[in-house]
């Protein structure tokens, strides 16, 4: 029986495995392949907190609403990695009308 | 080991001498001489805890001096390469237990382990190496792994 030294990370390992006999002789079986892959049920947590509403300038094209921070459960290793505006807080995403989506830089425009 | 005699039964083979040549003795270092046990000559390694092959010849001298050499003989001791060879189990699995990110690692493989043409030569240890298989695996436990 072996076990994984850890389930940090999602990847594809693959190993063979060294038999020893007496004498010393050695026997080196197949390659064997074990995945670890992402759940879809890690809890999603707001790591700091923004103001609502924010106020920007207008015409300042770049910058917009500043999303807060998230983090799951196991964010080592699958991360919060998709950010969508919806225009409802229903779990079926309606894309916004009116926003665009995040732009790294600046926000929601 | 066979029971040598020469065509003269008055003048029977009354030596026996272990070489390592052909022709000219010299004896080998790593068996004994044939001592008799349960009826029959028997040659034994001086170390028989030691997985090897052995390949020596019988130096066979009769009463009044007529000397023969016959040969080459082998002793096969234990495991060797040229004495067992090992397969997989037929039902060996290619593919380890699936898990997700965040989930108990444990129990990933169980491997069958292979089996040996020898009863006496058994597995030691198992252990997890790379695809290449010349180094050990980072990220399999290997504390579980013994057969």
């Amino acid at each position: 029986m072996f076990d994984l030294v850890d389930t940090i990370y999602p990847e594809t390992i693959t190993f063979k495995i060294l038999s020893t006999f007496d004498g010393g002789r050695t026997h080196v079986s197949p390659l064997v392949t074990t995945i670890k892959t992402c759940n879809n049920n890690y809890p999603i947590t707001e790591v700091a907190a923004v103001a609502s509403p924010q106020y920007v300038a207008h015409l300042q094209s770049l910058i917009g609403f500043a999303i807060p921070s998230y983090t799951d459960t196991q964010q080592t290793g699958c991360p919060t990695s998709t950010f969508e505006v919806s225009s409802t807080d229903s779990p079926t995403y309606t894309a916004h009308p009116t926003l665009n989506q995040i732009q790294t830089i600046g926000g929601i425009e | 080991m066979t029971l040598y005699y020469n065509a003269t039964a008055a003048c029977p083979v009354n030596n026996w001498q272990l070489t390592t040549q052909a022709a000219s003795l010299v004896s080998p270092s790593n068996l004994v001489s044939p001592v008799t046990e349960n009826g029959a000559l028997n040659v034994k390694p001086t170390d028989p805890a030691i997985h090897a092959l052995y390949t020596f010849y019988l130096k066979l001298t009769a009463l009044g001096g007529s000397v023969a050499y016959h040969g080459p003989f082998r002793l096969d001791v234990g495991c060797t390469t040229t004495s067992v060879t090992f397969a997989d189990d037929e039902n060996f699995v290619t593919t380890g237990v699936p898990k997700w990110v965040g989930d108990p690692g444990t129990a990933v493989y169980t491997l069958l382990p292979p089996s040996s043409t020898l009863p006496y030569c058994t597995v030691t240890s198992n252990i997890v190496v790379a695809a290449d298989g010349s180094t050990p695996h980072t990220k399999i436990n290997n504390c579980a792994s013994q057969p």
